[in-house]
């Protein structure tokens, strides 16, 4: 699969809402074995809750061995790059212990709900 | 470039349940980590005001910030949290950038490697 992200979000990759557009494209694909090639020409701004969306919740149940394989890009500028690295050392973190992370969450909405 | 914001911390953040126990400084100060997020599921978050920082710092350039009676203020080797001496509801954000590319050193100087 060759996604043109452009096409889907228009020039700037920048919040989450469709940062989880592309996601809900890719994973399905990726989550089968297929091989994804995400193409970011003529895109020049990037933020943070577009890759956290897209790329970084794959990481919830998908291998980073597996992405590496699976998963392309093609087109990014180097601050794009960054900004995908960056997020996804970010996501990683998050996984890395889903135990705790799912425990603190149910303690801050416990807290919040008897607000 | 001066950005105003009436609630630049969303709804969230107000009625975390944490923040009712820190002052404003130590709430920005935590809102500036890296992961740090008042979103309670999900996917990571939290690195877009770190990142802010370090294109600040990357830039030569300054960030303020001013929230309640709370403030961060960066410049070129200076982080500094704290408190003002009245507050006000809102929040006002200060950046200051050199217009300059040389300044300019965003792009990860780390090789190249697996995307993930």
């Amino acid at each position: 699969m060759n996604l043109e992200v452009k096409s889907l979000v228009g020039e700037r990759c920048v919040t989450s809402e469709d940062g989880q557009r592309v996601y809900d494209k890719i994973y399905p694909k990726l989550a089968a074995g297929e091989s994804v090639c995400l193409d970011f020409e003529d895109i020049k701004f990037f933020a943070s809750p577009f890759f956290n969306f897209a790329i970084g919740q794959l990481l919830k149940d998908l291998k980073p061995e597996d992405l590496n394989e699976l998963l392309k890009v093609e087109g990014i500028v180097p601050d794009g790059a960054f900004v995908w690295r960056k997020v996804v050392e970010n996501a990683k973190e998050y996984y890395k212990n889903p135990e705790a992370k799912k425990a603190i969450d149910e303690i801050l909405k416990q807290q919040a709900e008897d607000e | 470039m001066e950005l105003e914001f009436q609630q630049l911390l969303d709804n969230s953040s107000k009625s975390h349940p944490l923040a009712k126990q820190f002052s404003a400084a130590a709430c920005i100060r935590w809102a500036f980590g890296p992961g740090n997020t008042t979103k309670a599921e999900g996917t990571g978050r939290g690195i877009g005001l770190d990142m802010l920082k370090n294109f600040v710092y990357a830039t030569r350039g300054i960030l303020e910030i001013y929230s309640e009676d709370g403030y961060a203020l960066f410049r070129p080797r200076k982080q500094e949290y704290g408190q003002l001496s009245s507050s006000f509801e809102g929040t006002v954000v200060n950046i200051t950038l050199r217009c300059d590319e040389r300044y300019y050193q965003l792009a990860d100087e780390r090789p190249a490697g697996p995307l993930f």
